[in-house]
């Protein structure tokens, strides 16, 4: 029944595409929601007119949720008033594989990834990505070595220690103190995928923040282990934010952006604090043989590392500016929010970018096999 | 006279092979390391990496706790419903596939409101001074067993209650008359009837709990990682399509290894339900 009814659906889609009432792309969208591979069921029907029609639009995509809507307002509308070029946010997840699968099967859906900044390198010595053309996006815009050959950093976030104030009335809690289940009982929560928690566990292990990396995994699983029960791995950022809403985790080291909503939401039962956090970058790139015009596609990434669209993805998502112009331009309000203000900057470790370009894969696994079972 | 309908299946076959049978053998090309070179590597090291070992022991190890839990209390409800009158059969049907027809997902996150250390029965349990401090429910091995169980009792239930319909009754009659007590009779006459549907029914969720991805991962509080989310790790943030293949095709064929043997033990027309 329900298969019947995607194939009825493929079939009115390809009439409206081959009439030219239905873009190529929502199409290949429509196919993908149906579970059908666009790869077959497109094939064919393509004339050259509507390729270049498809080439005049830049498909973005990021890890869905509020980072749609956000990225649209922040960063497409603008660029779609600049240049006249639509850009349309699809919340895909565009996880390493899947951009391997894409460039791989020969047809490139998105222009333009979200993904983080040690992926530019790591992804580029694979042939994955397209190349930064560096004579339209402005290298000054970006602090030395955020403009990767196959990337561009394009907003910041951390891991903080995000904690219930019943807890911790009258200060802030350390990471000393987030391993110390004796005198401050409940529920930790970290991220599953070894990222922020790896850190944390060494920190709190007294390992010296310069000293960080090369960092020690099976030092960290330990630490990770110690608090057997205690721990309750979070999967999605919206899982993180639910145990600390419902009061499940009175501790959590979590992605800034989901501390500050927590804040706001619980009107200052849980709070964050900067101090000992992990402070990172994220980045787009653009998966090889991408469809869009490159002139356009980098033009759009030189839009935005425009300081002013930056603060607004701040405010709508708590996503910070990667253009060190942003700064002396943040209202004082913001200040607080944003991961990479100097202020910020100086009380967390930067996570770093070329040890996760060697080791992610191995952290990860090693990781995952040290907290399960 | 037949040739002509034979060309309607065409399209089917053209489509299975074409978007699952290619595919899976591209799979399996990866995972003996093509098309770069060729080796055994990934097979060994399910063998020999002790990550792999425990995640693989594990699995094993819920899915089997799992499907006897389901097999008793499938068995039970399976009984009650051949047993009972229309009405009460309807609607013990209607309670068993309501949750059917609900998102694991949604299944998931239903357990965890209900079970966890501040959800509804610990609350309640503490509350009444039942217990001293919450239970641990969730977010471990046993939360990951719960949620399993409760999503694959229907597959254990309706093969169990398909045979159970056609158990002549006058054997436990005939039991009874040559003196068995009621449960002489139940265990020597009417269980032995439905073993091959017990054996259909576990092996069934057996195959189903094999891949169960999206319970263990919210019920077991990121740390029971079982097979599933491992290859999708593997595929989707390391990486490591060769080692995802090697484990997705020993998944495939310990699958493929368990329907032979069930063919072979009860015939696969009656596994299949249409004998």
């Amino acid at each position: 029944m329900a298969s019947r009814f995607t194939d009825d659906l493929i079939d009115i889609a390809r009439r409206e595409l081959a009439r030219g009432r239905m873009d190529r792309r929502d199409f290949v969208r429509l196919c993908l929601g149906a579970g059908i591979a666009p790869a077959v069921a497109g094939s064919g029907i393509l004339t050259a007119s509507e390729a270049a029609a498809a080439a005049q639009e830049i498909v973005l995509c990021n890890f869905g949720g509020d980072a749609v809507r956000a990225m649209g307002e922040a960063w497409g509308e603008p660029f779609t008033a600049d240049t006249g070029v639509p850009v349309v946010v699809d919340g895909g997840v565009p996880l390493a594989g899947k951009i391997k699968a894409m460039v791989e099967s020969g047809n490139v859906v998105w222009d333009v990834c979200d993904g983080d900044g040690f992926l530019c390198d790591q992804l580029g010595k694979q042939g994955l990505l397209d190349e930064v053309d560096y004579a339209i996006v402005d290298k000054a815009k970006l602090p030395q070595g955020w403009a990767y050959d196959h990337g561009i950093a394009n907003y910041t976030y951390s891991f903080v220690l995000a904690y219930d104030t019943s807890l911790f009335p009258d200060r802030a809690p350390t990471l000393k103190d987030f391993f110390d289940t004796e005198t401050y009982p409940g529920f930790r929560t970290m991220w599953k995928y070894q990222m922020g928690a790896m850190e944390a566990c060494l920190l709190g292990d007294g390992v010296p923040p310069e000293e960080l990396y090369p960092a020690d995994i099976d030092r960290a699983i330990a630490k990770a282990r110690s608090l057997g029960d205690n721990v309750i791995y979070w999967e999605s950022g919206a899982s993180s934010q639910e145990m600390m809403m419902s009061g499940e985790a009175v501790m959590g080291i979590i992605w800034n952006t989901r501390a500050s909503v927590l804040e706001r939401d619980t009107g200052g039962r849980v709070s964050w604090t900067w101090d000992e956090g992990l402070y990172c970058h994220s980045s787009f790139v653009m998966p090889k043989g991408h469809k869009a015009d490159p002139a356009a596609t980098n033009r759009f990434l030189d839009s935005v590392l425009d300081p002013a669209r930056q603060i607004r993805l701040l405010e709508l998502l708590g996503n910070g500016p990667t253009n060190p112009a942003a700064a002396a331009m943040l209202p004082e309000e913001l200040v607080r929010l944003d991961p990479g203000h100097p202020s910020n900057v100086a009380r967390q470790v930067t996570r770093s970018e070329t040890w996760y370009e060697e080791h992610y894969d191995e952290a990860v696994e090693r990781w995952l096999d040290g907290i399960s079972g | 006279m037949t040739r002509p309908y034979l060309l309607f299946v065409l399209p089917a076959v053209a489509l299975v092979g074409l978007m699952f049978l290619l595919p899976l053998g591209w799979l399996a090309a990866l995972s003996f390391g093509l098309p770069e070179s060729f080796g055994l590597e990934h097979y060994e090291a399910i063998v020999t990496s002790p990550g792999i070992r425990s995640m693989l022991w594990t699995t094993l190890r819920l899915v089997t706790i799992t499907t006897l839990v389901s097999l008793v209390l499938g068995y039970l409800v399976a009984f009650a419903m051949a047993h009972l009158g229309e009405t009460q059969r309807l609607m013990l049907t209607l309670f068993v596939l309501v949750p059917f027809w609900l998102s694991v997902l949604a299944r998931a996150l239903a357990w965890l409101i209900l079970l966890r250390h501040n959800g509804l029965l610990n609350e309640a349990l503490t509350g009444a001074g039942l217990v001293e401090r919450p239970l641990q429910l969730v977010r471990n091995e046993l939360g990951v067993i719960i949620g399993m169980v409760h999503f694959l009792i229907p597959y254990a239930v309706f093969p169990l209650f398909a045979a159970m319909t056609t158990v002549d009754r006058r054997l436990v009659m005939a039991a009874r008359s040559v003196g068995a007590r009621p449960w002489r009779a139940f265990t020597d006459v009417y269980v032995p009837v439905t073993l091959p549907a017990i054996f259909g029914a576990g092996v069934l969720v057996f195959i189903f709990g094999l891949g169960f991805y999206v319970t263990p991962a919210i019920l077991g509080g990121g740390r029971v990682v079982m097979l599933s989310e491992y290859i999708s790790v593997s595929v989707l943030q390391t990486l490591r399509w060769a080692q995802a293949g090697a484990l997705s095709m020993v998944l495939l064929l310990s699958v493929i290894a368990l329907v032979w043997l069930v063919a072979r033990a009860i015939g696969f027309r009656r596994l299949a339900g249409v004998g």
